[in-house]
Parts: C-alpha cells; sequence; structure tokens
C-alpha cells in the first residue's frame, strides 16, 4: 500500500481501536471533548484520502509522511504503557494535524 | 433481362469482395468466441455482484458509526465524512455501470459469434466505451477511447460469404473489446490502494461496531462459540454458555474482542486476494482475445479456472461477512 495512505490509516485507526481505553483515561471534560475531535478528524482525513484518491507525489507531502509516520509510532509506543493521557493527547493532535495537511495538500497536488 | 442479372450479380460480387477486403480474411474460432464470451459475462456479472455489496457496506459503515457514538460517546460522522463517503458510493455505482456494460457487451460478443448480431455488439461497444470514459473521469484518469472501427461491425454484410465476415467482425469485435479491457485493467490498477483502504475501513468500522454491541450487552456471542462445535457431537448448551459467560465476562471479553479483530483481519486480507484475481482475470481475458485474434487456440480451462475462482473468492467474503456475529437481543 501507498505509504502516505498507510500512515493515515494508522492514524486513524490507533485512535478508533483504543477509544475506549483513551476515554477512561480522561480526567476532565476538556480532554474527552479533545478526544472525540481528535478521533474525528482522523477518520475525516481517513476518508478525504480515499475519496480524493490521493497520491503522495509531492515532496511536501512525503516529508509530512515521514513526520506522520514518526508519530505515528510514538503513538504505539504510548499506548503500549498510557500512563500521561495529557501527553498522550498532544502527541494525537500532532499526528492528526500531519494527516489533514497531507490529504489537504495532496488534494491540491 | 440477362444483361440485368449479370450487371447485379457483378454488383453484389464486388461488394463482398470490397466487404472481405474491408473486414479481413480470419482465421478465428466462433467456438472459442462464445466460450471466451461467456467466460467474460461470468467475470463481468462477478465483479458487478462484488461492486454492488461495497456500496451497501459503505451506506452501513455510517449507520454503525451513528451507533458506536451513541455507545461510547465518539463523535458521529461529521457531515465531510458523509459526504466523502458518498463520494466513494458515487465512484462504486460508476463501477458496478461500468461492469454492467461489460457483461452485456460479452453477451452481444458471443451473439455474434453465433448468430453475426453485429448492430447488438456495435451498440454495446459504444455502451462500455461510455461507461470505461465515464469511471476513468471519476477516478481522475484518461481512459484512451478507442471508438474507430465500430461503425465496420455494423456495416460490412455481404451474404455470400456470410462466415468469412463474420469471423472478421468477431475479430474487429475481439480487438476493440481487449483495448477497453486494457483500459479498465489500468483504471483498476490506479484504484486498487484505494478500493482495498476504503475495504479495510468498512470491515474494521464493522469490527467495532460488533465488538461495541458485544460489550454493551446488545449482542450474543451464540454463533461464535456454537462455530466450535460440530465435528465431535457436542451440541449446545444455551443456558450453559450463557452462565460460563456471565461468570467470566472481562475474559471472554478479551476473547471476543480478539476473534473479532482476527476476523476482521481476514476479510481485509480477502478484499485483497479478490482484487489481485479481478486482475488476473482480466489479464486472462486479455492474453485470450490476443490468442483469438491470432487465429490461435484459445486456453479456456486456465481462463475458466481464473473465473471460477474469482467467484469462488466473491462467495468467501459473502460467507466471511455472514459470519460476522449477529446482534440479536439477549433474552
Amino acid at each position: 500500500m501507498d505509504p502516505t495512505l498507510d500512515q493515515i490509516k494508522t492514524t486513524f485507526f490507533s485512535l478508533d481501536d483504543n477509544f475506549d481505553t483513551l476515554y477512561a483515561q480522561c480526567t476532565t471534560d476538556d480532554q474527552r471533548s479533545h478526544l472525540r475531535d481528535l478521533e474525528s478528524s482522523a477518520e475525516d482525513a481517513y476518508w478525504k484520502a480515499v475519496a480524493d484518491g490521493l497520491v503522495d507525489n509531492n515532496t511536501v507531502v512525503q516529508k509530512f509522511t515521514v513526520q506522520l509516520q514518526d508519530a505515528n509510532n510514538q503513538i504505539k509506543t504510548s499506548l503500549e504503557n498510557l500512563k500521561d493521557i495529557a501527553a498522550f493527547l498532544n502527541l494525537a493532535t500532532e499526528a492528526v494535524k500531519l494527516a489533514a495537511a497531507i490529504t489537504t495538500l495532496a488534494a491540491s497536488a | 433481362m440477362t444483361m440485368v442479372l449479370y450487371r447485379r450479380f457483378f454488383a453484389i460480387l464486388v461488394l463482398s469482395v470490397v466487404a472481405l477486403l474491408a473486414i479481413g480474411c480470419s482465421s478465428v474460432s466462433k467456438d472459442d468466441a462464445s466460450t471466451l464470451a461467456t467466460n467474460g459475462a461470468n467475470f463481468a456479472s462477478t465483479t458487478v455482484a462484488g461492486t454492488l455489496s461495497t456500496q451497501a457496506e459503505l451506506q452501513r459503515y455510517i449507520e454503525g458509526r451513528y451507533i458506536v457514538g451513541a455507545l461510547t460517546g465518539e463523535n458521529t460522522p461529521t457531515q465531510n465524512e458523509v459526504v466523502n463517503i458518498n463520494r466513494i458510493i458515487t465512484a462504486r455505482a460508476c463501477r458496478a455501470h461500468l461492469f454492467q456494460a461489460l457483461t452485456a457487451t460479452y453477451q452481444s460478443f458471443g451473439n455474434l459469434a453465433a448468430y453475426d448480431t453485429s448492430g447488438q455488439v456495435g451498440k454495446s461497444m459504444t455502451g462500455l466505451i461510455d461507461a470505461t470514459n465515464a469511471y476513468a473521469k471519476v477516478l481522475g484518469a484518461d481512459a484512451n477511447p478507442i471508438s474507430s472501427g465500430i461503425e465496420s461491425l455494423v456495416s460490412a454484410t455481404a451474404e455470400q460469404i456470410a462466415d468469412q465476415i463474420q469471423k472478421g467482425k468477431v475479430k474487429r469485435a475481439s480487438e476493440i473489446l481487449r483495448s477497453q479491457l486494457q483500459n479498465i485493467r489500468n483504471l483498476m490498477a490506479k484504484e486498487q490502494d484505494f478500493w482495498l483502504l476504503a475495504q479495510d475501513g468498512v470491515i474494521h468500522g464493522s469490527g467495532k461496531v460488533a465488538i461495541e454491541l458485544w460489550k454493551h450487552n446488545v449482542a450474543d456471542p451464540s454463533s461464535i462459540l456454537q462455530d466450535q462445535l460440530g465435528q465431535f457431537g457436542l451440541t449446545y448448551d444455551t443456558a450453559g454458555a450463557k452462565a460460563a459467560v456471565a461468570t467470566s465476562r472481562p475474559a471472554f471479553e478479551k476473547a471476543i474482542d480478539n476473534i473479532i479483530a482476527s476476523r476482521v483481519q481476514y476479510q481485509v486480507d480477502l478484499q485483497a486476494v479478490v482484487f489481485i484475481q479481478m486482475l488476473q482475470t482480466l489479464d486472462g481475458l486479455i492474453a485470450e482475445h490476443t490468442k483469438l485474434e491470432a487465429g490461435k487456440p484459445v486456453d479456456l480451462a486456465t481462463l475458466t479456472a481464473n473465473v471460477d475462482a474469482l467467484i469462488a473468492f466473491v462467495n468467501e467474503v459473502d460467507a466471511a461477512i455472514a459470519k460476522t456475529p449477529t446482534t440479536s437481543a439477549k433474552n
């Protein structure tokens, strides 16, 4: 599979598969709301990528893909031993922003 | 009077020779063409059914997200998400239309080989080319439309040399059909990643709905448990199973989660196999058309095996989907 699509999928599936666990770890309404929005945005990016049929032929997209892969790896490590939900949400925010940026850039490429 | 007859005979002879030269002498086997047509139509109609079922799955995905939202607190689908999924559903409708057109074209190709129904094949070829171009547009690609030559399939007639002309038409129809198959093959290769990604999302979503329904006591895992019985003479004890699940609920939740995750992965892998089989079958059809046009014997056994394998894989997908845990209410 195309590496950009694969990373966008990884971001969405990581948040979606672990939503219950992450939600239980949230201690404030703001955190819960933030988590819901992150999962939604990751899902939006996923279906936009499929619908647009995006192609990673853009050097900026390729650069962002590498950064997204790095963020996804950190998310995976963090999920294996989840201790600090605030830190996790910051990490996930970075990943979701990258996924959304890629879909926007690739769509206009 | 005799002179008039001679002139008519001469005119028919000239027209026949011109028609024959235009269409070309051919050693195409009409029997092979008929069997090729049957296989091509089977392939195309199987692909139509497979494509239409994915449209329904995409619609069910959206509905499933609303259910998950109600059960877990996740946001329900955004307007953008629904718009994008509907765009994919539209593209699938376009794909289904393309393979319906291919089915019709193969049926008319078979009729051409059997009865010389030139007008029918010309019309269906035009429909196929239009459908290919429409699908190419949805995918943002060019399909290199081929339209020249269809007219010659319809216009050439000469009763005296009908068989040779019919073979020539079959050859020309095969050439046009093959070029469209190549276009379709290129479009499918272009859509492969996106098709599989969409299926991955749909199957993943379906698994998530099943797990959440089970976790929230809306789904009954009986069918999963019963799958383990059968060949050793044991029968399912409904009351006993319910008691066992209730006693060891956390352990069962983990087990059912893992089983559904495993079934999701199996379905995702199966989708990839089906897609590859579709491409292989298309490659096989293209290769056999080339042989047919060259007057070489067609390897129908391999082609039929490819089409049969595709049908078997599609049936396996249906069976795997049917195995998704039911959501019958708990008693």
